[in-house]
């Protein structure tokens, strides 16, 4: 019946494998998964906790709670939190996380690692250097979905600028601005060009290789004049060019191109980095007549009134001290003033800013940066928009990136938390980049916090130690790494916030139920394993593990006479591996019927048995370790004396030779093949015979070289024939070596194993030395070498070893005062063993005993009884007088009631903590399984559960459900 | 005294170069036979072949091939009928293969010492005709490998380099090698060294610009000079002028700076387009399109660019690809190497391709048939491999209607192979370039030596050496080459003459 079942459960498990027995995913697998499989064109959504659109109220960016992405061919059709999702429509869910834009980065390094040769050039464009195939891993890992590609900076003017989007479908769609930014660099790395050579051809004596024109600027002096000249020169050749008066002697590629992006009005980017050459910037737009805007901008605080008169917005690069030290300033009056408190002054100013890292510094801390920004007193909600809506505003492409509202790109990101920790967050921490969609689809995904989540609750009953009030679990890799008021949070960890009120405990244990039984009446003897028929989650389990039960005691529903493994399970988890806690937990026996006195035997009589086989047990290891010891001991004794031993062996050995010589056609080591019969290929053997002085006895070893350890052989020689009986037990009895002396040191015949097996032998004799034997017939216990012999495996007993190991209790089902305290005499009295007691309805009655004993006790179903006509809650009771109280379904996926149970005992009087003792704790250190579940401690299973409130309350409802850190699915 | 001393010097000069230079008499006598003396009968000749791989059509077996005049004159099987007075040549236990092309290499050009592309970004006035040296060994190895028909071009570290040229591996002079001049510019959109894409973008769009200034001056001038000559006087606006005059230009009024330039943009030469990386494939086609010669592009690619395959196509031009054609790539985030075989990437998208080989390579890679082999065994059909090293190289680079299939009227460039050109066994066992016997296995000396391993010529060469006055070296192999090369061949001959009497 059992093995039916194991098989019943194997092949479910291969059913439910091929249909994908993992649920589809947690949400963040779920929502990589359909990131890839969605396509530009069809409509699906995006649900979050928290979506921020960037959308312009009052100039606050909206703030939508529980909201709603609609998106259709990359675009975003709606947004909101009333929005009405179409019926049919794929719904990518962010429970936990928060959605921004996509980052726009208006900073970005430069295109070029080589500079163009000309002091000021229109000619080089940025958008040369675009690469569409490039995986912009680094942006993306900061969240950076629109990026400005600089061409240098340094050189004065250095050419133009590009926007593009760093992933996405199609070289042409993702380019925002092809190039409509002049780039202007005024600092210190534009002073000195090389001078400007230009190579005749052919070169000959009158057609010189010149040295080449020293260019401008070579001090901050040259730099404003250099660009007012130039300028007025591109204006002047752009005349000519109208008038047709270039000729070939008078063209100049350089002025031509200037003088078209001239007469188009470019934006100019100019990055400037010292307060006076911001000011001079600022005039120097003025003067041309061109909007500009201000990039770099480290002392824009000490020029923002200058800044906020001329209307320039800033990109500014915020000094990124995050992970080293900045410059030192010193004494030096020079030194340029960069830090992180010139967004705030800025923005107080009301000058639009835009932040960025600056240069050498990744765009993979792109937030870190604008985080240093609001830690230098910028508002988060002017940080979160000086990374999306303002530069993209400065840049020009605000109509399709930097906000989520209807008609622009699907670009956003997926953040753990709030971008800055504003209000509302429990403790501040910033938001990590968990995962990127361009154009509605997902391109990122942030492998660093995969598997790390943190649960944050109210309060955290962690069943081991003291309530936290507002703590945070860590759980990666499956284990619980951190508890406490606050833990890490890995970058890009998915965060799940539990609320202020909610109650996280750990994952509840049924302490003795039958899910995964598929209602099995059968009851198997103490060798069958138990474990083996849990193979992989079956549907009924889901409901359990969703009440927050995630650990069942997996019992039989009876106990065979001599008893029944019980195994811990899990009720989630993909494959047995995962599943299984422990294959033996527990010895189920049922005492219940029993008379106290006249079926003691019962009890004792397994048990008297389990001990002498645990006995055999630890004495052959006594022996064993007896033995090692003493082999130690000679070794170390047999090195002192060395060479005197061995050559007083050496003249023993030839002694004994010299005795046996007359004539023995047996004495020596014989080398053998046994061939044929059921063997799959020939085995060796290696005979060690000795002829005793009688001529017809035989006595020696044999070994193998497979197995060195030699056996006793004995036997007789009759003329020529030569039979051999080996000491080995076997239930069809000793092999049997019958051979013939067909030649001089030669045999040949048969090895038969009573009626079972024959197989040829064939032993050919190396030497003619008979051998020191020292096995005798009495001795069978000992190898060769003294070696003891293990005692006879039997696996109907091996659950009893552990259980005098103490490893596992011994569950006994009582139900009447009478069986309970038998249970205790023989258990715990007796053979001083765990115990704990199944149902003991009327433990009450022998109640002194059983608090005095310290078993514990599993309450009995239904909670309630009657106790001298009186309702009565026994588990309340018995937790009341410190017995430790376990609660059972007794049922298959019944256990799902199991914290109600808990709660109804609670209302009838148990006490709250105890309850919650009863499920978790108490369970798992009774069934020894405390190292894997029962609490909320490092180094344990990531199962737990968020209730609402008071786990016991009424009230109180199971939010959510994680085992071994994965949440379980309804 | 001093007249015979000098000639003593040159005849000794002469006798070394040949003695260490491996006693190439045969091929050269070949490539001489090719310039000069002709064997009588020798321009009609019959090959009979055991199988014929004809490249566009089936496979004919047994076969024969008529040739005159250096043309196949018809292809048949074995019932084509064999006119007297032709030579037969039998092959009828051998396969004969065109002549295989490579369509791009940059070989040939002095092999190590020569760099390949000249310091000056843009020099289209440039011509591999001054770089080539028939006498480096990538010629004879060509020949012995069966690769007749070569395309050689700067290298790619340039901007826009210069003229290319077809060449087949004999001759003594450049113009012997000759099959086709001035077959194409050699453009690079990957930046040259020291430079980067901005820059390399900027010269591009410079140069061009440059050229339409100029065209748009010499307009005016040509149309000013040409009222003149009719005693008319200029009454037209400049830009009025310059559109008349355009039409009056002809190729000779352009300076040597800008013809090549000038006939690349108004399309009359074809483009050979380096790019290393996808990204550049975007560059090109924008620059190619601007500038009127995208329909005359030949892509030579990297073998990233694979990515860029929709790019390509939507371009309809051929690609060249490299000669490792297999790409690997790391993820950066997973650490996962992926693996793609690049020429798969272009038969799947219908993009006609040409492979080319790497002398360099120590294995196979350095074969042009071994590499057709492995666009079989990475699942590209047999037909289109064989055309790859063939026929579609050949079409790609002009020369389709002669090279690189066998039919009539195509040159008798042929192969006749002991084998299968795919097979690992397989050997060269005779070269015919335009109906020439020029390489034939059995007087192969080198190839004998490295396969029989100990060389007698060796000892005897030691021996001659000991003769020489003591006091004089041996000069180091490359210098002693180009000087030998720099005779014209009827010289060499009397030297090798003297020099042996000697």
């Amino acid at each position: 019946m059992f093995m039916r079942l194991v098989l019943l459960s194997a092949a479910l498990a291969l059913i439910a494998g091929l249909g994908g027995a993992e649920p589809v995913g947690s949400l963040s697998s779920s929502a990589a998964e359909g990131g890839g499989a969605t396509t530009k064109s069809g409509l699906f959504a995006v649900r979050a906790r928290l979506i921020y659109t960037l959308s312009e109220r009052d100039g606050i960016p909206e703030r939508i709670e529980n909201g709603v992405l609609l998106i259709e061919k990359g675009k975003v059709v709606d947004v909101g939190a009333a929005i009405s999702i179409p019926a049919g429509v794929r719904v990518i869910d962010f429970p936990d996380a928060v959605i921004v834009p996509g980052f726009v980065d208006a900073g970005s390094e430069p295109a070029a690692s080589v500079p163009g040769r000309e002091t000021v050039s229109a000619k080089y464009r940025a958008i040369d250097t675009f690469d569409p195939f490039a995986r912009n891993t680094a942006y993306l890992r900061g969240g950076v979905t629109t990026a400005y590609l600089v061409p240098d900076a340094r050189r004065l003017m250095s050419g133009r600028g590009a926007v593009v989007k760093t992933a996405g479908e199609g070289r042409q769609s993702r380019i925002l601005d092809k190039g409509s930014d002049l780039c202007i660099n005024v600092c210190a790395t534009a002073l000195r060009p090389p001078r400007l050579q230009e190579i005749p051809l052919p070169a000959y004596s009158l057609n010189k290789i010149e040295a080449g024109t020293a260019q401008r600027p070579t001090t901050r002096l040259g730099l404003f004049l250099e660009l007012r000249e130039t300028f007025d020169r591109a204006v002047a050749y752009g005349r000519k060019m109208r008038d047709g008066k270039i000729t070939a002697e008078t063209f100049d590629y350089n002025l031509e191109v200037l003088a078209e992006a001239v007469a188009e009005h470019p934006l100019l980017r100019i990055r400037a980095l010292r307060a006076v050459d911001i000011e001079g910037a600022c005039s120097l737009a003025r003067e041309l007549k061109l909007d500009a805007y201000l990039a770099g901008g480290h002392e824009a605080h000490r020029a923002a009134s200058v800044l906020a008169a001329s209307g320039m917005g800033v990109v500014l690069e915020v000094p990124f001290q995050a992970d080293r030290p900045l410059d030192d300033l010193g004494i030096w009056p020079g030194a340029v003033d960069h830090r992180i408190e010139t967004a705030a002054l800025l923005a107080e100013e009301g000058v639009p800013v835009a932040l960025t890292v600056p240069e050498l510094v990744s765009p993979a801390e792109f937030l870190t940066s604008a985080a240093l920004a609001v830690r230098g007193g910028l508002c988060p909600s002017l940080a979160l928009r000086a990374i999306t809506r303002t530069p993209a505003e400065i840049l020009g492409v605000d109509h399709r990136v930097g906000s989520l509202e209807p008609g622009k790109d699907a670009d956003f990101v997926v953040l753990n938390a709030e971008p800055f920790g504003a209000c509302g967050s429990v403790h501040g921490a910033c938001g990590s980049v968990q995962q990127v969609f361009v154009d509605g689809v997902s391109v990122f995904a942030n492998p660093a916090g995969r598997d790390a989540l943190v649960v944050r609750a109210g309060t955290l009953l962690t069943a081991a130690g003291a309530p936290i009030d507002g703590g945070e679990v860590l759980i990666e890799g499956g284990k619980i790494k951190a508890v406490g008021h606050t833990v890490p949070h890995p970058p890009g960890a998915r965060i799940v916030n539990g609320g202020p009120n909610s109650v996280v405990t750990p994952g509840m244990i049924d302490s003795h139920g039958h899910l995964g039984l598929e209602g099995d009446g059968s009851t198997p003897g103490p060798d069958v394993a138990i474990a083996r028929a849990v193979v992989a989650e079956q549907d009924n389990f889901r409901p359990v593990a969703l009440a927050g039960v995630t650990t069942v005691l997996m019992a039989p529903q009876g106990a065979s006479g001599s008893g029944s493994q019980v195994a811990a399970i899990k009720t989630a988890g993909r494959g047995r591996d995962a599943l299984v806690v422990d294959e033996l937990a527990a010895l189920k026996f049922n005492f219940r019927g029993k008379d106290p006195v006249l079926g003691l035997s019962a009890l004792q009589k397994p048990l008297k048995k389990g001990k002498d086989y645990d006995a055999k047990w630890k004495k052959y290891y006594e022996d064993l370790k007896k033995w090692e010891e003493e082999q130690a001991k000679k070794k170390k004794e047999g090195d002192g004396k060395k060479k005197a031993e061995k050559e007083k062996k050496k003249t023993d050995v030839v002694e004994t030779v010299e005795e046996e010589e007359e004539f023995d056609p047996i004495s020596g080591i014989w080398e053998g093949t046994i061939q044929g019969g059921p063997l799959p290929e020939p085995e060796k053997v290696i005979l060690k015979l000795k002829l005793e002085e009688d001529k017809t006895t035989i006595n020696g070893s044999a070994a193998s070289p497979m197995s060195p350890e030699e056996i006793g052989v004995s036997g007789s020689l009759q003329g020529t024939r030569v039979t051999l009986t080996v000491d080995i037990d076997s239930p069809m009895g000793a092999p049997v070596l019958e051979a013939e002396l067909d030649a001089e040191d030669h045999m040949k015949g048969t090895v038969s194993l009573g009626d079972a097996f024959t197989a040829d032998f064939e032993a050919t004799r190396t030497e003619r030395e008979a051998p020191v034997i020292k096995i005798t017939k009495g001795k069978k216990k000992k190898a060769a070498d003294g070696r003891p012999e293990p005692p006879k495996f039997e696996p109907a007993l091996e659950p009893y070893r552990k259980l005098f190991a103490g490893e596992i209790p011994l569950l006994v089902d009582a139900v009447r005062h009478g069986e309970i305290a038998a249970a205790i005499k023989v258990v715990v009295e007796e053979y001083k063993i765990p115990l704990v007691i199944l149902n003991g309805n009327e433990a009450w009655r022998v109640i002194d005993k059983v608090a005095e004993s310290k078993v514990g006790v599993v309450a009995a179903v239904p909670l309630l009884s009657r106790k001298e006509k009186k309702l009565y809650c026994q588990a309340a009771d018995l937790a009341g007088r410190g017995v430790p109280v376990l609660f059972q379904s007794n049922a298959g996926d019944g256990a799902r009631c199991l914290p109600d149970m808990a709660g109804f005992a609670v209302r009838n009087g148990m006490d709250s903590t105890a309850a919650l003792q009863a499920l978790t704790i108490n369970p798992a250190r009774l069934y020894h399984i405390d190292d894997r579940v029962g609490s909320l401690q490092p180094g344990r299973d990531g199962d737990l559960v968020i209730f609402s409130g008071n786990p016991f309350d009424a009230t109180s409802r199971v939010l959510r459900v994680f085992v071994a850190g994965k949440e379980v699915e309804p | 005294m001093m007249r015979f001393s000098k000639l003593f010097l040159f005849v000794l000069i002469a006798a070394l170069v040949l003695v260490l230079s491996g006693r190439a008499q045969d091929l050269n006598k070949a490539r001489a036979d090719l310039a000069g003396t002709e064997k009588v009968g020798a321009n009609k000749i019959a090959l009979k072949a055991g199988r014929i791989i004809t490249v566009i059509d089936d496979d004919i077996a047994p076969g024969v091939i008529l040739i005159e005049d250096g043309k196949i004159k018809a292809v048949g099987d074995k019932d084509l009928e064999i006119p007297f007075d032709f030579w037969v040549i039998d092959a009828s236990d051998k396969v004969v293969f065109p002549g295989m092309v490579e369509a791009h290499t940059s070989q040939g050009m002095s092999g190590y010492i020569n760099r390949t592309n000249e310091n000056l970004p843009v020099v289209p006035f440039t011509s591999v005709f001054d770089g080539i040296d028939p006498s480096v060994l990538y010629f004879e190895d060509a020949l012995r490998d069966g690769v007749t028909t070569i395309l050689i071009s700067q290298g790619n570290n340039t901007v826009i380099g210069g003229m290319t040229r077809i060449v087949r591996p004999i001759g003594l002079t450049v113009d012997e090698m000759t099959v086709k001049a001035d077959t194409g510019l050699k453009l690079s959109f990957t930046p040259m060294s020291g430079q980067d894409r901005l820059t390399q973008m900027a010269l591009f769009r410079e140069t061009f610009r440059e050229l339409a200034e100029y065209k748009k001056n010499l307009a005016e001038s040509k149309y000013e000079k040409d009222l003149e000559k009719k005693e008319e006087t200029l009454k037209v606006p400049p830009e009025e002028a310059a559109k008349k005059g355009v039409e009056l230009l002809e190729d000779a009024d352009f300076d040597f700076k800008h013809l090549n330039l000038e006939r690349l943009a108004t399309g009359r030469l074809p483009a050979f387009v380096w790019c290393a990386e996808p990204m550049d494939v975007g560059n090109a086609v924008k620059i190619a399109k601007e500038n009127g010669f995208l329909n005359r592009v030949i892509f030579v690619l990297g073998n990233e660019c694979y990515k860029a395959v929709d790019e390509i196509k939507a371009t309809g031009r051929p690609v060249v690809l490299e000669s490792n054609m297999v790409y690997r790539e790391e993820d950066p985030l997973t650490g996962e190497e992926t693996e793609v075989f690049v020429p798969l990437a272009f038969y799947e998208a219908a993009i006609p391709f040409a492979i080319t080989s790497n002398p360099y390579d120590s294995y196979g890679a350095r074969y042009l048939w071994y590499q057709a082999a492995r666009l079989v065994r990475n699942g590209i059909p047999r037909a289109e491999a064989l055309k790859a090293i063939t026929f579609t190289a050949a079409s790609m680079i002009g020369v389709g209607n002669r090279l690189g299939a066998i039919l009539p009227n195509y040159d008798a460039t042929l192969l006749v192979l002991t084998g299968d050109p795919m097979s690992i066994g397989t050997w060269v066992d005779k070269v015919l370039i335009e109906g020439r016997v020029v390489y034939e296995r059995e007087k192969d000396y080198r190839l004998k030596e490295l396969l029989t391993g100990k060389k007698k010529a060796e000892e005897e060469e030691e021996k001659e050496k000991e003769q020489k006055a003591p006091g004089e070296e041996a000069p180091p192999e490359e210098e002693k080459k180009t000087d030998s090369d720099a005779k014209p061949g009827s010289d060499k001959k009397e030297a090798v003459k003297k020099g042996e009497k000697e």
